[in-house]
């Protein structure tokens, strides 16, 4: 067995993870053979990677906040001025001029004195003062809206292309930290699809663990209310078959003339991959992914949709000891927050669908004692705006498909135009200071950034930093340093944290 | 103490830490300096380093005995300590003015700026990158071609080499492989295909001497085999697909028909790179590589991606690091990348250094001055065509030495050199990798030669090596090592046991390009419907055809090419076979298995859809044993029947001609009815979660482990069920007795017969009485085996 081969042991002690065996085993050999690299030996370690030599990047080591962390996608740009930075709000009214509005909601008060948002937002309302709202998030504009890609760069911090596939933020935690309770794959991925046409192929260039290898890629959940199936034996299987074909497939392993290769490491990674997903598939844990074992009440408090289900699914998780879990309310082109006419009407339907699920679920997370060692986030691909495509002064084409000067009937009304300038984040848990308002805009068309901003390396560094990653962790992959954070230099920004 | 190097790591949670160790971990919290002192030792600090101090201190001349070509070198001479930048020499000398004290002893002294970079970097603990060495490789590999001398004897000259090898390295030679498993290897590793069980039968019954020899030739002989399986490792090389990023407006464009073609007609090598760096329309779209929408880094702009792409592909060179600055891992610099990508520019190409311009603009230039130069007052095309003739030109070894490389790791489990794009590391065996490359250059550049020379060696033909762990730094060959199925090897083989097609969206190839096309446009049978007006069809009209046929055999090889505007329902002896509503893709449909000896029945639901009166039409055409057959098509009204009417505009559907011709060519030319590859197919959830790579970089080397996710994905997932439930279905009606069924799946999956042991097991698995939910669960276990998913 490879436990008795030479460094590993000596390395590893008596960690039976294989993984984790290499990993140290990798370290290992490229400080150690350094000498050996200068003499001009291959510098491969090729089977780790399916892009060739991998090798760890010596990192600060961070103690975590949390144990997991969850991200809520608003896919497809959430408005900051009709979510969660409430400016001058008008209400619909034929000839009202554009650029006189900036929100089409009115503020609400938050349980935290100084904090308003947008009306539609009444649960989440009433738990700010469990997290941290940010108002400074800056993203670039990366010239031409796109939502792929800037899903893209959001999610893996990098602008495409790259010469080397990125790894999701979810990855890099697959990788670096590994699941939380081996029987929850470590990263899960809730509610998008990603089969279809056009646009939506280009969302299958980040949901992967690109050059960490498939190993670390994303469990994906499209409908949460099957998710159960993804951890059942398949359809129309009893788990009585589904035992005795495990069993019939072990005996004829067992059986195979060709023993001599029970050794090859190939074939030790399958047997044991087979073994990790047979004991997923018929373990206790998987319960946690079946919607219907929730109590009615308690579903009812989710169930405002797919997303509503998500959330729900994501505290079942949690609680079950997953790592990282992304619920989206789904990237459709043109559909949900990618609002191009009609907006105002739009997103009052998408506050009903994520207000409640999201305040339960930090509410759920709290009331078990989770909450402390859970990051939950809120995020976008970027804000909206009524005028403005992109920032000021950008060349990104206006893609409006209500475009007028005046009001003149509802579809106007609403935040047509994508705006990088400042989005709105939430952030609650893992650390997290409680009640708090963090970063400002200008009041006042263009909402650029006044106070605080957080760049997307920044904003990943703290996030990665509140999971025990530093944001220079990395790996030397095709020879090229490749950092959690863009080129290892995103700063977590230390102030958010209580 | 290395345990507490992992202490972020999964086994050992914070939590379950020995005090003492929590302990040591606050107090490196503690002393970690904060973020605003990060440093970047390949981007800060070895800039300085190497313009400053590596002359005189590294790579063999150490002045005053002070070495900094690594990092233990540097610390043992005492000049620098950890975080005491005051304490260290190394600082006072460079801030000193004393000429006997000053470093550097001559020339600027070190701007305020590198000072306090230096001095930062010595603060924050000297961090060193991984195995860098200011040291530089001894060992430098040749460009031009080299003959090696070749060991004295009989034999293969690659057998000569390796038993060279062999001795000077003490190993033993491995037994030679069986011959059933020789014929699972050399299909899967040639063709992408597991034995039929018929021709596998025939080889192993064959008394011949040579057979072996043979076998190689037959295989390689198969154009659309071949063509169809190495279709895959060129598009993971070329950065080729069918859907996907930069596809929906413009940004990117295919050549699979280009590529399908070339591999059909083995094109020799150095012209197929001349054809893809010196592209016409076809082949352009690699060189043109990918416009993501808005703007980009400076070194992926599509000239730079240009650089990358060839020096990857056809030198194993990586000029990625250089595309940003100067590189540290070799020796390439920021305008050797840019005078490769000023080659296919348009206009004077500004140089950037980490996104940062630097006000010069990229002066063409060709990574090897002694292969020769580029003109750069050339038109774009005579430059590109120029770069074409210097990276494939004879003189340019390591283009051969970099594909046979490759060829080599696909066929041996493990490259000569790797990672097998790092052409510039040393091989495991020079004369070896140097033979093979001359050869393919003496051989005009024929890949199909150099696999079959290699598939001819006994070292080929050997055991394969149990590999406990990882090859690694220092690997010894020893002997062939298994190599993991790809996706579309494991799906075809799957398909080829159950007898099933690929039910994925087809990618339409025109197969015979250029003149075959034009000789053979016309299509064997018409366009019909019920009525001759071919532009006014009634909206919603439903037509039920039919047909019969009569066969005089059981069961004739036949293929159905059938397409309707707008949509069809086909069924044959009453079962349903098949639906569609896309008349631009064209079915060619295996009725093998629908068809019986007698009488058939064919009948099809025609509907065509719309609101006003439009277009209809419905083609079909049969080809059984490779002949066309003519079938009378009829029309039911009610309860009586009248002839179809051939439409009389039947260029309406020209468009599509081409592919109706194409599937029906290779039904009347192949052995074997036609079947689809998975590679012709889009991807889907399966071949993804199996490793098929969303092509939006280059890919050479897949992984060969199954990770877990894969494993679920295996385990439950909805696409493999199906096709295994269709597939038990399939194999019930041609194996009705568990016996020959387990024989077909045994020898089809893994080229022999299940062994008494194994039967025992098997025979508990199928019971007496076939059961569909028996065979699936069956070939489940069948193809989750290691002695499946492996070719050894």
């Amino acid at each position: 067995m490879y436990d008795n081969n030479n460094q590993t042991t000596e390395l590893s002690g008596q960690s039976t993870d294989r993984q984790i065996a290499r990993r140290e085993f990798l370290q290992a050999t490229m400080t150690a053979s350094a000498t050996t690299l200068a003499l001009g030996a291959p510098q491969s370690l090729t089977a780790a990677s399916p892009h060739g030599g991998m090798a760890e990047i010596a990192a600060r080591k961070i103690a975590p906040k949390a144990d997991t962390c969850i991200l809520l996608w608003m896919a497809g740009g959430m408005a900051a001025p009709d979510t969660f930075n409430p400016q001058r709000y008008f209400p619909f009214e034929v000839g009202i001029p554009v650029e006189k509005i900036i929100s089409t909601f009115p503020a609400i008060d938050t349980v935290v004195d100084n904090i308003k948002i947008t009306s539609g937002l009444e649960n989440i309302a009433k738990i700010m003062d469990r997290g941290t709202l940010i108002r400074s998030h800056v993203l670039p504009d990366l010239g031409h809206i796109l939502h792929s890609r800037h899903q893209y760069h959001w999610h893996t911090g990098y602008v495409p292309p790259q010469t080397v596939a990125a790894p999701h933020l979810g990855a890099w935690m697959a990788k670096l930290l590994g699941p939380n309770n081996p029987a929850i794959p470590a990263f899960i991925d809730i509610g998008q699809r990603l089969e279809g046409v056009g646009e939506k192929e280009e969302l299958k260039a980040f949901h992967t663990a690109g050059f960490l290898g498939s190993e670390y890629g994303p469990f994906v959940l499209p409908f949460p209310q099957n998710a159960i199936q993804s951890v059942k034996p398949p359809k129309g299987m009893t788990p009585a078959r589904f035992e005795k074909r495990n069993k019939h497939f072990r005996e004829l392993i067992k059986r195979s003339p060709q023993a001599e290769f029970a050794s090859d490491y190939h074939q030790e990674s399958l047997i044991r991959s087979m073994e990790n997903a047979y004991r997923l598939l018929s373990s206790k844990e998987r319960s946690a992914f079946d919607l219907t074992l929730e109590p009615e009440e308690s579903y009812k408090n989710y169930d405002t949709g797919r997303f509503g289900q998500g959330c729900l699914l994501a505290r079942r998780l949690t609680e079950a000891g997953a790592r990282f879990i992304e619920v989206t309310t789904e990237y459709v082109p043109f559909v949900s927050w990618d609002t191009h006419e009609n907006g105002h009407t739009t997103v009052a339907k998408m506050k009903k669908e994520i207000d409640r699920p999201i305040a339960q679920l930090i509410l759920d997370l709290e009331e078990r004692g989770l909450l402390d060692r859970t990051l939950v986030i809120v995020a976008s691909e970027f804000s909206r705006d009524m005028m403005i495509e992109g920032v000021p002064g950008s060349n990104a084409r206006d893609q409006s498909r209500a475009k007028t000067d005046v009001l003149k009937e509802l579809k106007h009304y609403g935040q047509h135009r994508h705006f990088t300038g400042s989005s709105s984040v939430l952030m609650f848990g893992g650390g997290i200071k409680k009640g708090h308002l963090y970063g400002e805009t200008r009041n006042e068309r263009p909402l650029m950034v006044t106070q605080n901003p957080i760049t997307l390396p920044d904003l990943h560094a703290t996030i990665f930093h509140a999971m025990g990653i530093a944001p220079d962790a990395g790996f030397d992959i095709e020879e090229r340093p490749f950092y959690a954070t863009r080129d290892g230099k995103g700063k977590p920004h230390m102030e958010l944290f209580a | 103490m290395f345990r507490i190097a992992s202490i972020h790591q999964p086994d050992m949670p914070t939590s379950h830490l020995p005090p003492s160790v929590l302990l040591f971990l606050l107090i490196s919290l503690v002393k970690t300096p904060g973020y605003a002192d990060e440093i970047d030792f390949a981007h800060e600090v070895v800039p300085i380093l190497k313009k400053r101090c590596a002359e005189c201190h590294s790579n063999g001349t150490y002045k005053g005995g002070f070495s900094i070509d690594n990092r233990q070198a540097f610390l043992k001479s005492g000049h620098a300590i950890p975080r005491q930048p005051t304490k260290s020499e190394l600082i006072s000398r460079i801030h000193s003015n004393d000429p006997d004290e000053q470093m550097p002893p001559e020339g600027d002294r070190l701007t305020p700026m590198e000072i306090a970079t230096l001095t930062r970097w010595i603060e924050s603990g000297i961090p060193w990158e991984p195995g860098f060495s200011f040291q530089k490789q001894k060992w430098q590999a040749p460009i031009g071609p080299r003959r090696p001398p070749l060991p004295k004897g009989p034999g293969n000259p690659i057998d000569r080499i390796v038993n060279q090898y062999f001795s000077s390295h003490k190993i033993r030679w491995p037994d030679t492989v069986s011959d059933d498993q020789f014929y699972r290897r050399v299909n899967l590793d040639l063709i992408g295909l597991p034995p039929d069980q018929k021709e596998l039968q025939r080889f192993l019954s064959d008394p011949k001497p040579n057979k072996r020899v043979q076998l190689i030739r037959d295989v390689l002989s198969q154009n659309v085999h071949y063509a169809d399986h190495w279709l895959t490792f060129w598009n993971d090389h070329l950065r080729n697909d069918y859907v996907g990023t930069g596809y929906i407006d413009g940004g990117r464009k295919q050549i699979s028909s280009w590529l399908y073609q070339s591999l059909h007609d083995n094109k020799p090598f150095d012209q197929f790179a001349r054809e893809l760096i010196s592209p016409s329309t076809e082949s352009e779209g690699f060189i043109r590589g990918i416009q993501w929408r808005g703007n980009v880094n400076a070194s992926q702009v599509r000239e730079l991606q240009f650089a990358q792409s060839i020096s990857q592909v056809f030198l194993g060179e990586n000029i990625k690091c250089a595309s940003c600055h100067d590189s540290f891992i070799n020796d390439w610099k920021l305008t050797d990348a840019y005078g490769l990508a000023a080659i296919i520019a348009d206009r004077p190409l500004e140089m950037f250094q980490c996104d940062k311009p630097t006000g010069k603009t990229a002066v063409i230039k060709f990574l090897w001055p002694e292969l020769g130069s580029i003109d750069g007052s050339l038109s774009k095309s005579k430059r590109l065509e120029r770069t074409a003739h210097l990276i494939t030109k004879p003189e340019n070894g390591r283009f051969a030495r970099t594909i046979v490389n490759r060829l080599w790791k696909r066929m041996m489990g493990r490259g000569l050199v790797e990672p097998v794009d790092m052409m510039a590391n040393r091989p495991w065996d020079e004369d070896l990798l140097d033979f093979l490359a001359i050869d393919l250059a003496d051989n005009h550049y024929d890949l199909k030669k150099t696999m079959s020379l290699i598939a001819n060696s006994n070292i080929y033909q050997s055991k394969s090596r149990v590999q406990n762990q990882i090859p690694d730094v220092g690997y010894t060959f020893k002997g062939p090592i298994a190599r993991r199925l790809t996706a579309e090897q494991f799906l075809d083989s799957i398909h080829r046991i159950t007898q099933t097609v690929p039910r994925g969206k087809r990618v339409n190839l025109p197969l015979f390009t250029g003149n075959q096309a034009e000789q053979s446009k016309a299509v064997l049978s018409s366009w019909i419907w019920s009525q001759p007006d071919s532009n006014r069809a009634f909206p919603g009209e439903v037509v039920q055809f039919h047909s019969t046929w009569e066969s005089k055999q059981n069961p004739p090889n036949s293929v159905l090419t059938v397409t309707c505007d707008n949509s069809y329902q086909l069924t044959i002896n009453g079962k349903p076979v098949k639906k569609d509503d896309h008349w631009e893709t064209i079915e060619s449909i295996n009725l093998t298995s629908y068809l019986k000896k007698g009488t058939n029945q064919i009948r099809i639901q025609a509907t065509n859809l719309g609101n006003t009166a439009n277009p209809a039409g419905l083609y079909v055409s049969l080809i059984s044993n490779r002949q066309h057959q003519q079938l009378t098509w009829m029309v039911k009204e009610g309860q009586s029947s009248r002839p179809a009417v051939v439409l009389k505009d039947q260029q309406i559907w020209q468009q599509v001609h081409a592919k109706i011709n194409q599937q029906e060519q290779i039904a009347l030319t192949q052995k074997q009815p036609v079947q689809l590859r998975v590679a012709l197919t889009v991807s889907d959830p399966l071949m993804r979660s199996l490793g098929r790579p969303n092509r939006e970089q280059i890919v050479t080397t897949r992984d060969d482990q199954l990770s877990t996710l894969q494993a679920l994905d295996l385990s439950n997932g909805q696409i493999l069920m199906e096709i295994l439930e269709r597939g038990a279905g399939q194999l019930i009606n041609k194996y009705p007795s568990p016996d020959k069924l387990a024989n077909h799946v045994y020898q089809t999956a893994l080229s022999r017969k299940p062994s008494l042991k194994e039967s025992d097991v098997i025979a508990s698995i199928l019971g007496q009485k076939l059961t569909r939910e028996s065979v699936a669960d069956f070939l489940w276990s069948v193809i989750m085996l290691p002695e499946f998913q492996y070719v050894r």
